[in-house]
């Protein structure tokens, strides 16, 4: 018995038939999921229509706000977004975004010893790239709203301020935005208000401290078992991207008010060719909370009594922690677990598990903390890896020990 | 053999999709056995049907001369990709299979560089995590499901685990 696939002839017409098997699966999806053009993006109507509204995935969201994915890429201004996303608020489709270009997206995850090697190989292929699918977007969309467009600058802080192209298209309004070897994107949103804002609601900035205390403080939820969670923290998914730091951003901020996607604190944060190096993700948090109206105080510690006050007031706290995929096993299959009995601990930290915690030699990465159980001595933790990857569970000695950022939003 | 590669080859392509969903952060523990398979290699030896005559083994398996196996009647094959094996990336996979039935599985474990915890702490306390059992009195012993899973730590820090059906154990010598 052997079942080497690799060193197995699958043979020429095995070729051609897997060939045509896979278009024929896009065909179908495609025929299935059409995106409706130019429909989609010129009338709301259309996204209320229950058929165009159930074929975004997933289907359900845990969170009030949901980023769903359409199930294929359309052809749209002669060319294939990466990606065209609906950003849900409850059930409503408030904006779609066309994805064209993200260096994130492009390059895939490159570890930071070949950034340097993939910038010099791909720069001037990349930026070419970027100059023609920013003119082609342009053109689709001055063709689609008859019109050129007019500037708008959005945002207060400089690393996070726009420069801005808006279209009325039909009953929509358009946004674009690009900037060079980063980004090219297409917004359309139902309210024009909200087009021109960087916050989801626009009245947000005439909100009263207090009552945003008290508006926030209402999503703080106790369960049975003594698990207190923030469930409204949207999971927005990093993919095979260094982006584990901007999708705790974007997931914690959307929930503190501040409409900004994953991909622009990316491009923001300045993460190119696949790589982290060089950027400026620690500058973009703190910009990020000073347009949000509040703070993003960091320590190079997690307390765990600290990070209960801000979450019981309604505030999700971000940690950059070290990581291996040794030690997550532990807390997937963990989770996996629980699911299924609740009843079962974490073991409490002793020498021989502290000894597979990882350590500075391990990789860095970002999760948001969403809720505690002090009973149990557990901080309960979100991953940008998808709703499987929903409030996990960690002991609080472990989050202490592998720590070494801790962001607390204040307003 | 080509029908049954090309079927296989269909499955994945229609599957892709699904893993470039994944988001496991860059992919890491996302490769080799876990693609074809679909699911871990453990949760794919704590399988029932793992065992059952003429089972199919997933991913790329070759003929393995196991200086150890005395019996001729038994064959041994050899994992021929990567796979990460309770979180920890395996150095050698062995099926040892008689009248098309799998015996054991034996996963050697080596120590690398960049692991700072003795491996056989690492990777008793997930496997403690995978099963929920803390392994009896020497640790090294333990039950998921219908399989039997045994630690033993090798020379050079190496580990071997050792994975069986529960009913009727089998070890080479």
């Amino acid at each position: 018995m052997r079942l080497s696939l690799s060193r197995l002839a699958v043979g020429r017409a095995g070729w051609i038939g897997i060939l045509l098997f896979v278009i024929a699966q896009a065909h179908i999806q495609a025929e299935n999921h059409p995106f409706p053009l130019p429909a989609a993006l010129k009338d709301p109507g259309i996204w209320d229509q229950p058929d165009f509204v159930a074929a975004w995935q997933p289907a359900k969201s845990t969170a009030k706000i949901a980023h769903k994915i359409w199930p294929n890429t359309p052809g749209i201004f002669g060319l294939h977004p990466h990606q065209v996303s609906g950003h849900f608020i409850g059930n409503r489709l408030d904006s779609i975004t066309l994805l064209f270009l993200d260096s994130g997206t492009h390059f895939g995850y490159v570890s930071r010893d070949k950034a340097a090697m993939t910038k010099k190989m791909n720069r001037e292929t990349f930026q070419a790239l970027h100059r023609t699918t920013a003119e082609d977007v342009l053109a689709g969309l001055e063709k689609l709203t008859d019109s050129k467009g007019y500037p708008l600058t959005l945002g207060l802080t400089p690393m996070l301020q726009q420069q801005v192209l808006m279209f009325a298209s039909g009953k929509l309004t358009a946004r674009y935005f690009s900037i060079p070897e980063q980004l090219v994107k297409v917004t359309f949103y139902r309210d024009k208000k909200k087009a021109k804002s960087l916050l989801l609601d626009p009245s947000l900035a005439d909100i009263k401290r207090r009552d945003r205390i008290k508006q926030l403080t209402q999503n703080m939820h106790e369960v049975e078992n003594g698990d207190r969670l923030l469930e409204s923290i949207p999971l927005f998914i990093q993919g095979d991207r260094a982006y584990c730091g901007v999708s705790a951003l974007s997931m914690s901020m959307q929930y503190l008010g501040l409409n900004l996607d994953t991909e622009d604190y990316a491009a923001a944060a300045g993460i190119r060719w696949g790589s982290t190096k060089g950027s400026k993700i620690r500058e973009v948090y703190e910009a990020a909370g000073r347009e949000a109206n509040m703070r993003l105080s960091r320590s190079t510690k997690f307390d765990f009594r600290k990070a209960r006050s801000a979450l019981d007031a309604g505030l999700p706290v971000i940690v950059w922690r070290r990581w291996a995929k040794e030690r997550d096993y532990v807390h997937t299959t963990f989770a996996a677990r629980f699911a299924e009995n609740p009843a079962i601990e974490l073991p409490k930290a002793d020498m021989n598990d502290r000894a597979t915690w990882p350590d500075k030699k391990a990789y860095s990465h970002a999760s948001v903390i969403t809720g505690y159980n002090a009973k149990r001595g557990e901080v309960i933790f979100t991953e940008s890896w998808g709703e499987s990857a929903r409030n996990r569970r960690m002991r609080y000695e472990e989050m202490e020990g592998t720590v070494y950022y801790t962001f607390y939003p204040r307003l | 053999m080509k029908k049954i590669a090309t079927s296989l080859f269909l499955v994945l392509a229609i599957h892709m999709p699904t893993w470039t969903l994944q988001a496991i952060p860059n992919q890491i523990g996302n490769v080799g056995f876990v693609n074809p398979a679909g699911m871990r290699f453990e949760n794919f030896a704590g399988e029932a049907k793992t065992w059952k005559a003429n089972v199919k083994l997933p991913g790329n398996w070759e003929n393995w001369s196991d200086p150890k196996n005395q019996d001729s009647h038994i064959l041994v094959y050899r994992l021929d990709m990567p796979a990460d094996v309770f979180g920890i990336r395996a150095s050698q996979v062995t099926a040892q299979l008689k009248n098309d039935k799998v015996l054991q599985f034996k996963i050697v474990f080596e120590k690398s560089s960049s692991q700072s915890a003795s491996l056989i702490d690492q990777l008793t306390t997930n496997i403690q995590s995978f099963t929920g059992e803390s392994g009896g009195t020497n640790k090294n012993s333990f039950r998921y499901k219908k399989i039997n899973i045994q630690l033993k730590g090798g020379s050079n820090g190496a580990v071997v685990v050792t994975i069986s059906p529960q009913a009727k154990a089998v070890v080479l010598r």
